[in-house]
């Protein structure tokens, strides 16, 4: 039972890490609290949801197009709502980016319904005993597909050029540009992959728990970004550790504690953790000095 | 090579350079002496890219440079070693070295000047896997004047390199400096340290509140009672 808990608190949380690592990517790089990444989040569920309505593809394709869309969508949303906007009054970019989110979640409710809707039976549930736990397709084709991406992201983060110069970038934008790097491409290279990611969850997201709607990403960026705050700022395994820790905690409070108080029990042991170690479990790291 | 003209630039309404003009010829060290204010960095960031200029003209090789971001102007041959070293300390020793050769193709050339880095810099070499930040500041100068030959620049611009150091430390930049001259490579360096700046360089301006007021052959200004009053500490030391 216990283990039974951890496996859906991992499946759950690995969701949460793989959003919060798009908001730590983007505020390492902008210094930007990218308010309607949860919108594109939502956006890759009715994404995915629909590629597979309409041109009935299987759940891998649906994945990975939901993916280059909600790329194209993020780097759409920098262009349009972030570029433009003045970065010397602090606020008016996140403001613009609360915009955003308003505009996303009218555009998907028009589009696609207010209905919460789900995925029809693409993937047959087949369930895995394992001991005396068990695993269905949907919770495997989750953890695999999610740690899969982290760690592609980790190795394209630490390991390649670009993102040497991705990490160099967030860490100063000007030494970076004075090292050769164009600032830009890599602002647009990094909404393009935090929304990619974004958008791979919210697939997974709708198959684990069958609740596309246009305003699901609200809570979901909420937690995201308190998870970028446990994680450390700009932190990228913090994100991801953080991200499966909620998850964890969250299905444990339901499994033990009382279900109605799962929300307020995450975030109160975040609190706990803020109060404790401010700068996140695993140190910030922001610019400068 | 590198020809500036009537330059200007200012932040916000406050003029920092007013109609600057200087010269770097091929294989040239150049010297840019001035008290703290009067527009040093604000022209190698003018130059280089950081700062639009408000009027005036940049060539380098035929091209103008005014309009250009930094990382073109570094697509020119033209790398900066900031003032401060601005190394990024989140990165390894090794990854900021990578990060200053990051235009080049990772060839045989590329690999072996970063052998000969490792070689004219040993403890860069002993310490490539740690955080540069847990370097000391002399490291992190070796580190950030390493970084800009990694880029293999036509001109290297150099601000403040001794800045904030320990004494031995100072010797042993202007010694990195003077081998680089003999190498060929061409220097416009900017200095507090005007002496041995300008013993270890072939031309030198003086700035003044964004005027440059004098340009000489270094022997020339070392002799010169004015610079030697405001820059050299009085009279020979
Ligand atoms: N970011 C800034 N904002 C406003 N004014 C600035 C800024 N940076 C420099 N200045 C002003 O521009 C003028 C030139 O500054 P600059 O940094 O170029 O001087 P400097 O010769 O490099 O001095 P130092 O030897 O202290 O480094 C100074 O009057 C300075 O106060
Ligand atoms: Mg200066």
């Amino acid at each position: 039972m216990f283990l039974q808990q951890m496996i859906n608190g991992l499946m759950l949380g690995s969701a949460y890490s793989l959003i919060a690592i798009g908001y730590t990517l983007i505020f390492g790089v902008l210094s930007l609290l990218h308010f309607a990444h949860g919108e594109v989040f939502m956006m890759g569920a009715f994404f995915g949801l629909y590629l597979v309505l309409l041109f009935k593809v299987n759940v891998y394709v649906a994945l990975f197009g939901s993916m280059v869309i909600t790329a194209i969508l993020g780097i759409l949303v920098e262009r349009v709502a972030v570029r433009p906007i003045s970065k010397e009054f602090h606020l008016a970019p996140l403001l613009s980016t609360v915009g955003v989110t308003i505009i996303l979640q009218d555009a998907a409710t028009k589009i696609f319904g207010g209905e919460q809707v789900g995925f029809p039976e693409t993937i047959k549930i087949v369930n895995y005993p394992i001991g005396n736990v068990t695993v269905t397709s949907v919770q495997m084709l989750i953890l695999a597909t999610s740690l899969f991406l982290m760690l592609v992201l980790h190795l394209f983060v630490n390991r390649t050029r670009l993102g040497t110069a991705m990490r160099a970038a967030a860490e100063s934008g000007r030494t970076a540009s004075l090292l050769g790097v164009n600032i830009n491409g890599v602002v647009i290279l990094t909404f393009g992959v935090a929304s990619a990611l974004a958008g791979a969850a919210g697939v997974l997201v709708g198959l684990a728990f069958n609740a596309i709607s246009p305003f699901m990403g609200v809570e979901m960026a909420l937690k995201s970004f308190a998870i970028m705050l446990l994680g450390g700022l700009g932190n990228i395994t913090g994100a991801m550790v953080g991200g499966l820790i909620l998850g964890i905690v969250e299905v444990l409070s339901v499994a033990y504690l009382a279900s109605s108080y799962r929300d307020a029990f995450a975030f109160g042991v975040m609190v706990m953790i803020l109060i404790f170690r401010p700068s996140g479990l695993f140190g910030a790291k922001l610019h400068g000095d | 090579m590198l020809k500036v003209s009537n330059l200007y630039a200012a932040y916000g309404e406050i003029l920092a350079l007013k109609g600057v003009s200087l010269e770097v010829r091929e294989g040239e060290t150049v010297t840019l002496i001035g008290s703290n204010g009067a527009g040093k960095s604000t022209l190698l960031k003018t130059i280089s890219g950081v700062m639009r200029p408000r009027g005036g003209d940049i060539v380098f090789d035929g091209h103008h440079l005014n309009r250009m971001k930094p990382h073109e102007i570094v697509r020119q041959g033209i790398v900066q070693v900031q003032e401060g070293r601005a190394i990024l300390k989140r990165l390894t020793v090794l990854e900021n070295l990578e990060m200053g050769g990051y235009l080049r193709p990772r060839d045989t050339e590329y690999r072996e000047d970063l052998q000969r880095i490792f070689e004219r810099f040993p403890i860069l070499d002993q310490r490539k896997q740690q955080l540069a930040g847990s370097l000391s500041g002399g490291e992190q100068q070796m580190l950030a004047i390493a970084r800009g030959l990694m880029a293999k620049p036509r001109l290297i611009m150099m601000d403040e390199p001794s800045l904030g150091l320990a004494p031995l430390i100072v010797s042993e930049i202007f010694r990195i400096i003077a081998e680089m001259k003999k190498e060929g490579r061409t220097i416009l360096l900017v200095e507090q340290n005007a002496r041995k700046a300008l013993q270890v360089s072939d031309r030198g301006y003086v700035i003044v509140t964004g005027n440059i007021i004098l340009e000489d052959s270094c022997e020339a200004l070392l002799g010169n009672s004015e610079v030697q009053e405001a820059y050299l500490g009085g009279r020979k030391a």
